[in-house]
Order: structure tokens, then sequence, then C-alpha cells
């Protein structure tokens, strides 16, 4: 970028061309104080609080770029002045008591409020109220304490393509709105929580978190969700000297932008199934308690007549570990092997101009790409084309729709595609044969389970074989009730279900935030995840039982 | 043979005064006493004096009847059709010598004006593209597709001193070259037809009256800069309008004027029509360009103006109805005759919607640097009712008050903004004794606090504050503080706003309180109107005892 001399305070520097005011201000350690500015998101210039003075005029540093012969001040007493008073009827527009918000403490109009020295209401405060809608899951709106500054309108289309929030009315009686004006939670709105997380004040918050503390007395833990395999960068806010998580936001500076979907964000801290508490075998009186030492002595006697089960939710460093132990006798319990391989990133889907997905409903999986999508579709930059059944939610976005069994005549239909990415988990061979003809396709390959890549790395194939005895690892047991029949059958997992009770061995392993490790994305890159919490049950670090077999075995 | 000509008057003030039954009356008469071969009559649009409406101009005699109704087309039909008398008591009468005039040119109202705009409008058929063609229309069109370069065509615009109609006066010429040197695959001319002034009609009546000549000036934009696609925005309000400009655009383009190769040149040039949901914001430029790209109609910061990052991201010109509608005749009679009209910095005519306390209410067309007096009394036929002058609202709901000692003021864009007023899009309110200063500038406030987006803390929260405080006032509760607030506010609301609403919106508040403080005073410590428009409540006190 070229660069250019302007003035800023009367100091001569040299700025680079294309920023804004604002944005040379902050790399030279220069304050201007913010709100509807939000870095990722296009600025907008509606508060006014960020207005600076160029060579006698007003302009809002946010979306005045630098230009030559520019002569900017910070802080002139009229700049402060104005600022002052936008501050201060802002405070009196809606209801910003300070001390009933669950907001108060992390709130930037609170802060500006204090940055300012304002202390008492300077104009009349207007009593209006608005109904806060209360009707989500997992968010609350309240219109009392909005400032409209649009930065939920913004990202929630312009960063998570969903479209959800707009505006309703002028002037004063503007508010934030979902759809055509329905309560949230009966919108179309896809919790992946965005608006939550960059709202300045307390008028878009998260139930979950509410009570729990504010920002500073949280510990705030870079990692990332293993929800799915595109592996979502996450800042976990951790309560100081606790053993609970009050937040999860989006990381900015990762690949996925700061956004989340329902899973990462919410489900992560809702644990919804029961866990698995403690160890325990079976006998002929029924289940009872096992320890480290017995668990040990059990499977390294089974060991030697036993095939090994795993899932796509184990890390890296277990596999390894359990390959370690278990050599080739380790399989994956379920089908693990791409269709057709990924030739392209999500860099690449970030940057395509056509879509086609078949069988995903990316609203509710992989969440994330979804919004990758569904932004450029909404901003007309791109195509989404659709193959799959009526349920999916993404027809009511996608430029055309077929279904699933219509792949081949769709694409006779569609002649002008420009290299499309196909987005698919699983293909027919016949769907496989057709796609592969196509030249100019580009294949985008959604893994079924977190580590799937991992597994295949391992070279962990799946097959299904025959033994005296059976372990499995992993979370999924819909698959182990069938071959497990007439063996003896060792369980890790860490959840109490239905039919665990067949099995002979169970042993309840840490999950979520309890358990750290690394995994392979849906780009094949290594992909972390920290321990954040402690397990409140009496569960085991599958990696220490491993290694204690390896010590064993050896010995 | 035609002997006689009748115009009579369609736009929309007449429609709404009965023209309808009034014109149904004409032909049912002309069909029973077989006049049809004698007697053309032709609707026209908006002819200006709309407060006397229906009314009808009888050529060759050039007799401008008013106030018709189905009655005296009777008698009209009897006496002047037939008999060939023009029935007197039915004319235009001079407020002044109470005279019946019996030639539209020599009435006051129409002595002072000068038709540039408003040539055609009243004097063709607007439905009938033969007409337009009949008085030159197409011609600069043809002229510069065939003999000029754009940057020709865009030296000719900027010689000719003309500034954007649309309210800020922005030289016409140098948009058009601004946008010319934007870098774009595609460019666009957008007409901006919003006019939300309340009372204002002048962008109505020309669409209505001679929309062709819209169209001409959007063509010959797009020429100059390099669009081969136009938009023009217009409100569903206006329904004649709409229906006009579709008429048009539909004979424009089976004359081959619009469209693909037109006058058999590479210029392809086409049009759409927009129509917006009214809300007075829309008609900020940029504003009414997320309107077209289906976005909610609130402002975006400038710059990048939209000459550089217009519609769609690409670099496009946003014109008012009015500045587009000189275009053809800039080109036709050349800069210098243009620029011969009007002051140093402000060239040609200007439309006024003339409305309030004055005889003579309606459009009018006057040279830009004619003065306020001259409008409003020679014009406007003075105040009605023989009442006192006390002030003129000029600009619309943003434009400002000026009193008596500044009405020989030159009308150009400079001067009332040295006044405290603005040129606006020519909103003309004549305001007497019985109208209280104080209660008009909340009236006007009133509305652009409705109107404001919302987007922007200063206009949305700042004029609703300045708002409650003139109420405080109007009801006898204000405070001398309340003036020095209302001050304070009306600056940073003016000086930091986003777009133009919030930026203009206190010049009400401001330019009352520059030339009619002393009404202010009286409010707050003698608890009294002068005009007896407010009503105070009783003094509180009075009732505890
Ligand atoms: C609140 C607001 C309303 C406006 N309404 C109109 C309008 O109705 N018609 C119009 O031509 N310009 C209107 N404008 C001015 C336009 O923003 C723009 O300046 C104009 O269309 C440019 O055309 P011109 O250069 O031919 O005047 C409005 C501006 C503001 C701030
Ligand atoms: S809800 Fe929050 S983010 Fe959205 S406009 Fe209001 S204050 Fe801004
Ligand atoms: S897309 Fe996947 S990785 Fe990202 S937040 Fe959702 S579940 Fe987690
Ligand atoms: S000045 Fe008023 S109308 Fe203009 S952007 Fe701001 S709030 Fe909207
Ligand atoms: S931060 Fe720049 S206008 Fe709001």
């Amino acid at each position: 970028m070229e660069k250019i001399k302007i003035k800023i305070n009367g100091q001569e520097v040299e700025v680079e061309q294309g920023k804004t005011i604002l944005q040379v201000a902050k790399e030279l350690n220069l304050h201007i104080p913010t709100l509807c500015n939000f870095e990722p998101l296009l600025p907008q210039g509606s508060c006014r609080i960020c207005l600076v003075e160029d060579r006698g005029k007003f302009v809002t540093s946010c979306t005045t770029q630098v230009a030559p012969n520019m002569d900017v001040k910070l802080d002139t007493p009229d700049v402060i002045a104005s600022r002052n008073l936008i501050l201060q009827l802002l405070f009196t527009e809606r209801n910003h008591y300070c001390m009933y918000c669950e907001a108060s403490g992390d709130c930037e109009l609170q802060k500006l409020g204090y940055e300012f020295g304002l202390d008492h209401f300077e104009f009349e405060t207007y009593e209006r109220k608005f109904t806060v809608d209360n009707s989500h899951n997992y968010i609350v709106i309240d219109p009392n304490r909005c400032v409209l500054c649009r930065r939920c309108v913004r990202a929630c289309s312009q960063l998570a393509g969903h479209n959800v929030l707009g505006e309703m009315n002028r002037g004063i009686d503007t508010t934030i709105i979902a759809d055509m004006n329905v309560p949230l939670g009966e919108s179309s709105c896809t919790s992946c929580g965005l608006c939550v997380q960059v709202c300045p004040t307390g008028a878009i918050t998260d139930k979950r978190s509410y009570y729990f503390g504010k920002d500073i007395q949280t510990e705030e833990i870079y990692s990332n969700c293993d929800q799915c395999p595109v592996g979502c960068g996450v800042k976990i806010y951790k309560k100081k000297g606790s053993n609970f998580i009050v937040k999860i936001y989006g990381d900015f500076d990762k690949e996925n932008e700061g956004i989340l979907c329902k899973l990462g964000r919410y489900a992560a801290l809702f644990e919804e199934k029961s866990r698995l508490t403690s160890a325990k075998i079976k006998d002929d009186f029924g289940f009872k308690k096992i320890d480290f030492d017995g668990i040990i002595k059990t499977i390294n006697e089974k060991m030697e007549d036993s095939v090994v089960y795993v899932d796509g939710s184990l890390f890296n460093e277990e596999l390894s570990l359990i390959k370690k132990v278990f050599k080739d006798r380790v399989f994956s319990l379920y089908e693990n092997e791409p269709p057709i391989e990924s030739n392209v990133s999500i860099d690449d889907i970030k940057s395509a101009k056509d879509y086609i997905v078949i069988g995903v409903d990316l609203n509710r999986e992989y969440g994330v790409i979804g919004s990758f999508i569904k932004r450029k579709i909404f901003s007309k930059n791109g195509r989404l084309i659709l193959f799959d059944s009526n349920y999916n939610s993404l027809k009511n976005v996608a430029n055309y729709v077929f279904g699933i069994d219509e792949l081949e005549s769709g694409l006779e239909k569609l002649k002008d595609l420009d290299s499309p990415i196909i987005i698919y988990k699983n293909l027919s061979e016949k769907e496989t044969e057709i796609l592969s003809k196509n030249k100019n396709f580009r294949f985008f390959y959604l893994p079924f389970e977190t580590n799937s890549i991992g597994l295949l790395k391992e070279n962990i194939k799946h097959k299904i074989e025959k033994s005296k005895n059976i372990i499995f690892i992993g979370k999924n047991l819909q698959g182990l009730k069938d071959i497990a029949k007439e063996s003896f059958t060792i369980v890790f997992t860490p959840y109490e279900t239905d039919e665990i009770n067949k099995f002979d061995l169970l042993i309840p392993i840490n999950d979520g935030f309890e358990r750290e490790g690394s995994f392979y994305n849906v780009d094949g890159k290594v992909i972390n995840k920290a321990k954040v919490l402690d397990s409140k049950f009496e569960t085991f670090d599958l990696k220490a039982i491993l290694e204690e077999l390896i010590k064993v075995k050896s010995l | 043979m035609t002997i006689l000509t009748v115009l009579i008057c369609s736009g929309a003030a007449c429609l709404s005064s009965g023209e309808e039954a009034v014109k149904n009356k004409l032909m049912t008469l002309i069909n029973e006493k077989n006049l049809q071969d004698e007697v053309k009559v032709i609707e026209t649009g908006c002819m200006g004096p709309c407060q006397y409406g229906p009314l009808m101009i009888v050529y060759p005699d050039n007799s401008f009847y008013i106030s018709l109704n189905e009655d005296k087309i009777e008698k009209i039909v009897d006496e002047h059709f037939i008999k060939g008398r023009p029935v007197k008591e039915y004319l235009w009468e001079t407020p002044e010598t109470r005279k019946k005039v019996e030639e539209k040119k020599i009435i006051p109202f129409f002595e002072k004006q000068l038709k540039i705009v408003l040539g055609n409008c009243g004097n063709i058929d607007p439905e009938n593209i033969d007409e337009y063609i009949g008085t030159g229309g197409y011609e600069a069109l043809a002229k510069v597709l065939t003999e000029m370069t754009p940057e020709e065509v865009i030296d000719v615009v900027t010689k000719s001193g003309l500034r954007g109609r649309g309210g800020a006066g922005f030289p016409t010429g140098l948009k058009w070259k601004f946008a010319r040197e934007a870098k774009g695959d595609q460019k666009f001319v957008i007409c901006n037809g919003d006019e939300g002034d309340p009372g204002a009609f002048m962008d109505r009546s020309v669409c209505e009256g001679d929309p062709h000549t819209v169209l001409e000036g959007m063509a010959i934009a797009g020429y100059a800069i390099g669009a081969n696609k136009g938009y023009i925005y217009i409100r569903a309000e206006y329904p004649l309008s709409v229906k006009r400009l579709q008429l048009a655009l539909k004979q424009a383009k089976k004359y081959g004027l619009i469209g693909k190769k037109i006058l058999e040149t590479d210029f392809n040039f086409d049009i759409d029509i927009r129509i917006g949901a009214g809300a007075f914001v829309c008609g900020e430029e940029t504003a009414l360009i997320a309107s077209i790209e289906g976005e909610r109609g609130q402002p975006r910061p400038r710059p990048p103006f939209p000459a550089q990052k217009g519609l769609w991201g690409k670099p496009t010109i946003i014109n008012n109805v009015e500045t587009l509608s000189n275009i053809r005749k800039i080109i036709l009679n050349g800069p210098e005759w243009f620029s011969s009209v009007g002051t140093e910095k402000s060239k040609g005519t200007k439309v006024f919607a003339l409305s309030g306390k004055v005889i003579n209410t309606g459009l009018v067309e006057v040279p830009i640097g004619i003065s306020l007096r001259e409008i409003i009394f020679d014009i406007g036929g003075g105040i009605a009712n023989g009442k006192k002058f006390k002030a003129v609202q000029i600009g619309g709901p943003s434009g400002g008050c000026v009193s008596e000692q500044n009405l020989d003021t030159p009308v150009d864009y400079e001067s009332l903004t040295s006044l405290g007023a603005i040129m606006g899009s020519g909103g003309l309110i004549v305001l007497d004794e019985d109208n209280c200063m104080v209660d008009i500038a909340k009236f006007f406030l009133e509305f652009t606090v409705d109107e404001s987006c919302g987007q922007c803390i200063p206009c949305r929260v700042g004029l609703k504050q300045m708002y409650n405080i003139l109420d405080k006032i109007t009801k006898g509760k204000g405070t001398m503080e309340d003036i020095t607030r209302l001050e304070e506010l009306a600056k940073v609301v003016k000086s930091t706003s986003l777009c133009a609403l919030g930026q203009t919106a206190p010049n009400p508040v401001l330019s009352t309180l520059k030339y009619f403080r002393d009404e202010y005073y009286e409010h707050i410590k003698e608890k009294k109107c002068r005009a007896n428009v407010c009503k105070f409540d009783e003094i509180e006190e009075k009732v505890i005892k």
C-alpha cells in the first residue's frame, strides 16, 4: 500500500493509504473512543462518538480514510464537548440505569460514561418501555438497553450470513427485530450467538451466563471447538478459581472469524446426556465398582484375544497410544473414508462463487461452513444449489433446490457454473461417479466425526471383525451392540446410555472441556483443544490408562 | 378545422378539486353541440396557481378560466365557444385592481415568472410524445449524440453554472465530471423524484406535465458519464407521475429514443422506474441508493460519494428531477443563455411551491436572484385577509424562517444559507401575525423527529430532546436555560449528524431564535403567546391555594 503524509495532533506522520483515521490512530497508540464500530464488520459511522476534527470539519474516524493534506486533531475542546453531549443524549434515550443490567461491568457504553466522567443525566430521561423478547432458548433481547449501533444486525448478515436480525420503525421508535418482527425463538435464528458477542451493551445477552460473573472475574482461555471437524477457534471465559465456564465466544483471529454455531457456543455448555460416573465391571450379580489397578489387570488379561474399535471422537495423542498398545487390531467402528477426497480448503469456500451442497443441512451441522456460504448468497456474491430432501433448512436460502435423487438431471440444467465447490458428507456410488466426471468441479468433504481424518492418518479403517474380546473407545456406541453380543466387551466412554449395561467392563473417561488433545480439521490442519475444567466424577484420563498398559506390557 | 384549443389542467391538485367532472361535462357538451371539429381539448400537467383549480386556458385568445365547475362550463361553452364572447366573471381577477384579466400573459402571477423547467407544463399534452417533440423535444439528445463528445457535454453543463435543485446546490457539471472520471465497468444515472418535503410538488408537476424532459435529461446525463442504465426513483404517493412516466418511457422506447442504439448511434440507455415507500429520508441520495438495492432506506456515510461508489458500488450520479429538466434547454440554447439568468454563483431558475398566508398559492418558477419580496408580494399577491406579514419559511422542513428585514435579499443558495435558511427543494411557506414562531419551530421539528432514520445519535435523540424543550416552552414551562440548551443541542446536531437531514433539521429552531427571540422570551418569562396559538396551563400555584 502506498504511504502518504498527514498530520495528526499537529505531528506529521506517514500512514498507509486505504486505512481509516481510526486504524492509523490505533497503530500510533492514540486513543479514539468508539461505539458502533467493530473491526471485522464494515464501518457504519452511526454513533458519531469517534468524531475528530479535520481542517475545521468533523469527520467520523471509523469511516473516513486518510487522504493527503489531512490535518487531524483528535481531541479539540469542540470534539470533546460534542462527544460528551452525544453520550449524554444516548444515556437518556433508553434505560441505562446500570445497576439493574446484566452487562454492567462489561458494557462499552458504561465504559464510555466513565471515560467522559458522566455523573448525572443532563437531559430528561424518557420512559419508553419496549417489550423484552425472552422467547429464545439461549438469547434475550432487551430493546430498552439498545443503543441501535446495529453491530448485531451487521454481524448476523455480514459475518454469520444468517440475515435474521434487522430493524423496524424509524427515529426513536427504531428497534432491532428478528425476521419480519417475530419473537427470536420463533425466527430463523440458528442460535449462532454472534449477536450476543458483538453487542456492546446489555441489549442482547446470553441467558446461560446470567449472574455467573463479569469478564474481569474470568480468565480467558483460547482453544478450539471439537464438536465437529471444522474446529473453530474459541475464547473460553472460565470463572477464576472455580470449575465452571461462564461463556464461550468465537475467536476473531482464527479461520472462523469469530463465528461459531449453536453447537460450539451453546450445546458444548449444556451437558444434556448423563455421565457415566464411575468404572464398573459385570459379574454374576450385576455391576460392581472397579479401581484403576483392577481395570489395568482385566484389560491386560483380555488383550491377546481382542480387537479394538474406536470412533472419530478421539484425539491424535489418544489414537497414537492406542495404536502403540493394540497395533493393527484397531479399527474404526464406522465408515470413515471420503467418497471423494477434498481438494479445496475453508479459504477456497470463502472465496468461491458457486456451491453445490448435497445431503447436509449446514444450518444444523458444520454451521460455520454454512455461514461462509450463506453470507455470499445473501450479498448476491454467490449461488447455492441444494440437492437434498425437503427438510433441509437451506432450501429457504438456496438459489436452486433439487431432490436428492435428481443429481444427474439437476446438474444437466445448470450449465453456467463457475468452478463450483461440491460439499458433501456421504455419497452413493452412483453420485460419486456422476460428480467425478466433471472436470471443473472442486470438492470439499465434510467428515462424519471430529477426528475422522486423524483415524485415517493412523491408518485406522472401518472393518468389522469377530473376536473373543472387544474393546470400544469412543462416544458413539450405536454400531456396537450387534457385533458385541458374544464377546466380553470393554467400553471406554463418557456417557451413561440405555444399552451400556449390556457390556461387561465400563470405564468412564473425561469429556469435553476436561480433555486436551489435538485433531485434524476439515483442511487437514492440526487443531489443539485445551483442558479447561476438572471432571466432577470419578472419570479417567484415557491416556493415563493407555500409558499404564504400555508400562505393564513392557515389564 | 380547429378554431379553439382548450388546455385543461390535470395536475394532481386540479384533479382533486374536481377536474374530472369538469372535463367530462365539457366533453359531453362538445359532443352534444357538435363542436368536435372546432374545439380541441388537451389535458395538461400543472399550470401553477393550484388554489384556483380546476383551471382552463382557451387559445387563441388566451383566456384563463379559474375555479371551474360544471355550471360554469355550460355557460362557457354557450357563450365563449359558440358565441365567441369570453365569460368575464369566471376569469382570473387581480387582487389589487379587482379586475378580471382577460389574457393569461399579463396576469401578475405569471408576469414575473420565467419558465425554463415548467415551460411545457400546462401547455402540452404530457401523454403525447409528438407534442413534446413538437416543442423541440429530444433535439438536445440528438445533438449530443451526433455532434458532441461526452466531455463537451459536461463542459457545457459546467459552464452553464447549473447547480443541483434537490437541495444541496452541488454544481451539476462537476458531479458529472467526477462520475465520468471514476473507474467502473458499469455506471448509473438516478433521477431523484422522491420529493418527500410536505407540501412540495414541483418534481411531481414536471413528471406529470412534461415527463419526456426528465427522460431526455437522464439520457444526456448517461451519455455524458458513460452510463447505460438509469433509474427513476419516485414515491408511491404519486400515481399520476408514475403513470405518465411509464407511458412516456413506452413511447420513447417505441420511437428509439430510449433503449438500444438510440437514434441509430452506438449509445444504449435504458431506464427503470422504482417506486419508493415514501419515507422522507429516502430522498437522501445514499438512502435512496440503499433503497434501490433492496436494503433498508437509510443514509450511508460519505465519502465515498455516489459518483465514486454508488448503486451496487458502481459510479453513480444522482440528480433531482428539476435539475435534469434544465439539461435539454442548456444544450439547445447554450450555457451562456442559461447563465445569463441568475446571480453570480447561482444560475437559472428555481421552482417554488408557494403556500401559506399569501393570496395566490401554487407552483412558481422564478429567476434565481429575485427577491423574496417579489415572490411574496408580486407573484403571491401579498398577504391574505389583510393580515400583517411575519416571516417566510424556506427550504422545506429543514429550512429556516426569514423575517421582514431580509425580504429584499436575492434568493440564491449562498444568501439563503447565510440567513439561516436553505434553498432546499423549494418549499416557501408564508407566515402572518397569527403564526407563533415557537410553535412553527416545534411543528417542523416534529416532522424531522418523526422522519429521522434513527441511525445516528445526535439526530435521533438530539432532535427529540430539542422537541421536548420546545414543547415545554409552548406550554409555558420553559426556562431561560432551555434556550442555552436548545442552542447547544442545535449546534451539535448540525455539526455531528451523519446525513443532511440531521445536519439541517435544527434550522427552523436556530432561525427563529435568531429573528424572533423575543417571542421565545415572552413564552418563558411572561407566559404569553402574541399570536395566541400556545395555550398555557393554569399556573399551578393557584390551583394548590
Ligand atoms: C433528508 C433528505 C431528503 C432529501 N430529499 C430529496 C428529494 O426528495 N429529492 C431530491 O432531489 N433530493 C433530495 N435530497 C437531496 C439528495 O440527497 C441529493 O443531494 C440530490 O438528489 C442530488 O441531486 P441534485 O444535485 O440534482 O440536487 C434530500 C436530502 C436529504 C438529506
Ligand atoms: S442489540 Fe446490541 S448490538 Fe444490536 S443494535 Fe442494540 S446495542 Fe447494538
Ligand atoms: S462449526 Fe463445528 S467447530 Fe465450528 S462452532 Fe460449530 S460445531 Fe464447533
Ligand atoms: S442524520 Fe438523522 S436521518 Fe441522517 S443518518 Fe442520522 S439519524 Fe438518519
Ligand atoms: S464508532 Fe465511528 S461512528 Fe460509531
